[in-house]
This record gives structure tokens, C-alpha cells and sequence, in this order.
């Protein structure tokens, strides 16, 4: 890819070496090559800034391409990094770009599941970063990767009833919380299993937990994405009369998380590690704040704190 | 408004952790104040959202760094407002991502707008008390 310095305007344009080859337009400072012709009338010039090269870092997809700004869509956005952190050639098998016409094409699935084909332009995407979405590049100015905000941008855009009139009503409906198995359906087309703690009749605290972990533990290493879903720790009555907080887990309450793993520490206590889509953990106000997008959290006080309502494990690689 | 006068008396009588402005944590790293352009940008936000719904009774403002996510200071807020039985209020001008405000109602009319305008440093940000009009 390279890239020159912009015309009169300032603004940098890109030499799309791809497009060249394959024979379709892009736009040249002060000499625009229209690549979009809308219904065989004139055709719109237009100007390809993203394409199939900004999509993936050089590592490929990776949870840490995901970044939640200003969007309330944590389930969402958690979840696709889940599924790039175990399944990253499904991100690239979602997304496809098309040369002649500057849009990406995006394979979602509706609420049974079906394939759901969405296209996404090249000024819907400039509307993610101006909305600061879920990707990274809002936050660099780089123009990748760019596959968050193009998954996010799909999954606004599917809905709105009017896309034609702007998007402001998709990211209403998907930027104020959601369910994570409902975000695991509309990614992989399967809503996945919750794993939640249950203890059997005779069954010890830790002879539960075990299972549990065990549980997670298996489903990350068959390849399966897996996201925590958090809830607000249980409080006696007096500390709800009080306002008080009562014991805390260190997570953000009514939040979803990346889980990347579950291990045994030296003292035999289960942890939970899981990455946050904000990509830090401040301001959670639970006495463990940090920079870091990664916490490690025992799986004991996850259960006896009452903080985590469900693992959701989505299905295994195809 | 029988719970309402209750949680007022148990307000009064320091029982009950009210949700208001005093009670709010800073965002963290913040510091405090923003500038005169700023506070005006906060306020105009403000009556843009709530398309003049709201009358602002008082304000915290602080500087936060780019490192703080609007999400990060919504979603705190959002929790202890849930947590001490404010409800979320739909803003008529609502555009997520373009215009980061947020309001929480409490049983009195009253409740709190947090505001948020992006600035080259990261963000000026508003906690304002307001009472909802048309009550």
C-alpha cells in the first residue's frame, strides 16, 4: 500500500496497489474515478479510505483490536473478541471487501440463526469511528484494524429500520445493553451454552467450582469463544438501606468480559482471566483498578459474591 | 409517593445513601474543573439531549485523560444509580457516540445528568444535578 501526500484539501490519499490490479477505480487527488454506479444512472464518485488490507493487524484478529469507547454495547463487542481470540478465521470468513464498489460485506446471523448478508460502506464505517466504536482505530487515527468497527457497523445497521437515513437508530438499539447469547447468535449463528454455578445436593463448594472451571476450561480448548457476563454483588439488607456496596469482586457489574483462560494459582484457587473491551480497567471502583485490559479474578469470589451470572461458551470451530 | 416520602425520611435521618451529585465519585484519574468554553459545550449538550427536559440545580466538572473511556464513566455511574434505585431516563436527543450524555431519575423529580465532551487532552466531563421539567 502506498501512500502520498493529499492535493489541495490536505487530506492523504490511498494508492490501492489491489484495486489497481484488479482493475477498479480509486480516487486520485483532484482526478476522482467514480466506482459506484447506483442503478445504471451517473455514477458517484466516491472515496475508498478503508479496504481489505486495513482489516487485520499483522497478527490477524485479536481481542485487542477490540476497544468499547463510547458505545453501550459490551456484549457485542466482547463477544467478537472472544471469537477472534479462539476463532480468528471466522472473523476473517465474516468479513469480505469488494474492490469495484468500496463496501465490506458482513455474514451475521438473525435471531434463528440464519445467515444474514450485511453491507457496510465506506461513510457508514466513518460514522463508527466518529461514534467512537468498538475498534481501535477512533483511538489511533491508524486506519486499522478496521474489522471491529466494520462487525459493529453491520450489527447497527441490521437494526435500522432506514439505513438510508443514517444509522442513528441501530446504535440506539444496540448501544444500550444486550444479552450476550443474543451477540453470540448474531456473530457464530449458534446462541451458544451458559455456564452457570450450581451445587448438587451433597455436592461441596469446591467439588462445584471445579466442575464449573472445568466446564470453561473445556471450552477454551475446544476453540470455543467464551465471554462473562456480570452482575452486581449480592448485599445484605442493611448495606442496601445503607447504600453500601458490600464484598466486591473487581469487576464492572452489569458488564460482559472476553474470558481468555482459567488455571489453577499456587494456592489451588481457580482464577478467571478475562479482558475487558474497554481495554482498561479503571473507574470500575471496586478496589482493583488497573490500566491493564486483563484482570485475573478467583473463580470463588465470582460465586460467592453473587457477581457472575453466566459463562456463555459459543460453538466449537467448523 | 408514599416510598418517596419514606426514602426522604430515611435520607434525613442519614439511613439512606442518596443518589445526587455530592455522592458521585470523581471519574478516576479527573481532575477537577474544565474550562469556561468547556462548561458552556456541557450545558448546551445537556439541553440538546433532553431537548430542555431537565433544569440543572448544580454541577461537578472535571478533566479526564484519553486513557478513560466515556463507557468506563457511564457505565460507573449507571451502576450506582441502579444500585440505590434511580432508573435510567430515554433522552429524546439521544445519538450514541456523538453526543455522550447520560441521566438517571431518582423517586424525587430530581436525579443526574453526566455529560461529556471530548477535548484534545481526552474529555471534559459534567456531573450535573437536575430536576426533570414538566413534573
Amino acid at each position: 500500500m502506498l501512500e502520498a501526500a493529499g492535493a489541495a484539501a490536505g487530506v492523504a490519499s490511498r494508492f490501492n496497489l489491489d484495486s489497481l490490479l484488479a482493475g477498479s477505480a480509486v480516487s486520485i487527488p483532484g482526478f476522482r474515478i467514480p466506482i459506484d454506479g447506483m442503478g445504471g444512472g451517473v455514477a458517484k464518485p466516491a472515496e475508498v479510505r478503508f479496504d481489505a488490507a486495513d482489516l487485520y493487524g499483522a497478527q490477524g484478529p485479536q481481542a485487542a483490536d477490540i476497544r468499547q469507547d463510547a458505545l453501550g454495547d459490551c456484549y457485542f463487542v466482547a463477544t467478537l473478541g472472544a471469537v477472534a481470540r479462539q476463532q480468528p478465521d471466522a472473523i476473517r470468513n465474516m468479513i469480505s471487501f469488494d474492490a469495484r464498489t468500496g463496501n465490506f460485506t458482513v455474514q451475521l446471523h438473525d435471531g434463528d440463526g440464519n445467515p444474514q448478508s450485511v453491507q457496510v460502506t465506506q461513510a457508514e464505517l466513518e460514522d463508527n469511528l466518529a461514534r467512537s466504536g468498538g475498534s481501535t482505530a477512533d483511538n489511533t487515527g491508524l486506519d486499522g484494524p478496521i474489522w471491529p468497527a466494520v462487525a459493529e457497523t453491520a450489527y447497527a445497521k441490521v437494526h435500522d429500520s432506514n439505513p438510508a437515513d443514517g444509522l442513528a437508530e441501530g446504535y440506539n438499539a444496540i448501544a444500550n445493553g444486550g444479552w450476550p447469547q443474543d451477540a453470540m447468535q448474531a456473530i457464530t449463528g449458534d446462541r451458544g451454552d451458559e455456564i452457570r454455578y450450581s451445587e448438587g445436593f451433597f455436592e461441596s463448594e469446591n467439588s462445584a467450582l471445579d466442575r464449573m472451571a472445568g466446564q470453561v476450561d473445556a471450552a477454551l480448548s475446544n476453540g470455543r469463544p467464551v465471554t462473562l457476563w456480570t452482575v452486581p454483588e449480592n448485599r445484605s439488607l442493611w448495606d442496601k438501606i445503607r447504600g453500601n456496596e458490600g464484598t466486591q469482586d473487581g469487576l464492572v457489574d452489569n458488564h460482559v468480559y472476553t474470558v481468555e483462560g482459567v488455571h489453577k494459582n499456587a494456592d489451588g484457587e481457580w482464577m478467571v482471566s478475562v479482558r475487558n473491551p474497554w481495554s482498561t480497567n479503571m473507574n470500575v471502583g471496586e478496589g482493583h483498578d488497573t490500566a491493564s485490559a486483563t484482570m485475573e479474578v478467583p473463580l470463588r469470589t465470582l460465586v460467592d459474591t453473587g457477581g457472575a451470572e453466566a459463562f456463555t461458551a459459543g460453538p466449537a470451530p467448523r | 409517593m408514599l416510598k418517596a416520602a419514606l426514602l426522604s425520611l430515611l435520607a434525613f435521618l442519614g439511613l439512606v445513601r442518596g443518589f445526587d451529585l455530592a455522592a458521585l465519585p470523581a471519574p478516576a484519574g479527573a481532575q477537577n474543573g474544565a474550562s469556561a468554553t468547556e462548561r458552556q459545550a456541557l450545558r448546551a449538550l445537556t439541553s440538546d439531549v433532553s431537548k430542555g427536559g431537565v433544569t440543572i440545580e448544580g454541577e461537578r466538572l472535571f478533566t479526564v485523560g484519553k486513557d478513560l473511556p466515556w463507557n468506563a464513566i457511564a457505565k460507573r455511574i449507571d451502576n450506582l444509580a441502579r444500585e440505590r434505585g434511580a432508573k435510567p431516563v430515554a433522552l429524546p436527543g439521544a445519538d450514541p457516540g456523538k453526543k455522550l450524555a447520560q441521566a438517571w431519575r431518582a423517586g424525587d423529580g430530581r436525579g443526574v445528568m453526566v455529560a461529556m465532551v471530548r477535548t484534545p487532552g481526552g474529555g471534559a466531563v459534567a456531573y450535573f444535578g437536575v430536576r426533570f421539567t414538566g413534573d
